[in-house]
């Protein structure tokens, strides 16, 4: 070992730390610790209240998708009916033009029998 | 320890003890985790070292003086002791960050080569070559300062 190592582990000696260090981070410690169950016995609290809040919500959802289903029901039904009366109304239109045509034609076939009658 | 890594690196008490307090709370926690006397110490000094260096990291970004801008200090005889220390520890805190904790480690802690390696993530090689070369750096300089009377 040469002198200049020799120098440096003498000027870089341990040094102790200030008075009342060790009395600081005991008491450092403590306030972590206070702060921490205080913490946990916060969200404890919070958990809870959060836990009973969760209730009526959840009440609330079922409530709501119970009715919501009820109300798609009615709506479909409501359109089914709608549908059928206007199919009913399209068969109704359509029978009944066709029995003005089905009359043309007799019409006109009857005009053409007696006219060859006459002839 | 703790507190003395700090301070000989940072060269400020008031810092150091803070970082130092960090450290122990810290420990407080991980407690549970170390298994043993000689896994504390491990931890204790790693984690001082890490925590020294991202405090001079960030206060040198915030004021950075160059290498050789820094005064030698202006004392004094080879037998004058007290003195002779007070200007090493001048010159040690004059160098960059990761020579200047090689120094430490090295010299305070009396750690091997290879327990620096480990503690700051680098080659064996890199640390002996660092600490090579900070020797011949800080020879020259306290030659400046003292004469010949420091080999």
């Amino acid at each position: 070992m040469n002198d200049l190592e020799k120098q440096l582990r003498h000027a870089l000696r341990r040094s102790d730390p200030p008075r009342g260090f060790a009395e600081r981070v005991i008491a450092q410690i403590h306030q972590d610790s206070d702060r921490e169950s205080h913490r946990n016995v916060s969200s404890w609290n919070w958990g809870l209240k959060l836990r009973w809040a969760a209730i009526p919500a959840l009440a609330a959802v079922l409530v709501f998708g119970f009715w919501f289903r009820a109300y798609e029901q009615r709506q479909q039904e409501k359109e089914a009916l709608a549908a059928k009366q206007q199919v009913m109304l399209a068969l109704r239109i359509t029978g009944s033009k066709l029995r003005m045509a089905k009359a043309k034609v007799k019409a006109v076939e009857d005009e053409r029998l007696k006219t060859e009658n006459t002839l | 320890m703790v507190f003395s890594i700090a301070y000989r690196f940072l060269r400020d008490a008031a810092t150091a003890e803070e970082l130092a307090q960090d450290v122990f709370l810290k420990l407080h926690h991980e407690l549970p985790r170390l298994e043993s006397a000689d896994h504390v110490k491990f931890w204790l000094r790693k984690v001082i070292t890490h925590r020294s260096l991202d405090y001079a990291r960030s206060a040198y970004r915030r004021h950075a003086v160059a290498l050789d801008e820094i005064p030698e200090p202006a004392v004094a005889s080879a037998d004058s002791d007290p003195l002779l220390a007070a200007a090493l520890r001048k010159m040690v805190a004059s160098l960059p960050h990761e020579a200047r904790m090689i120094v430490v480690l090295r010299y305070q802690e009396e750690m091997e080569p290879h327990e620096i390696a480990e503690m700051l993530a680098m080659p064996v090689a890199t640390v002996k070559s660092r600490l090579r070369r900070t020797l011949v750096l800080l020879r020259g300089k306290a030659q400046r300062l003292m004469g010949e009377t420091v080999r």
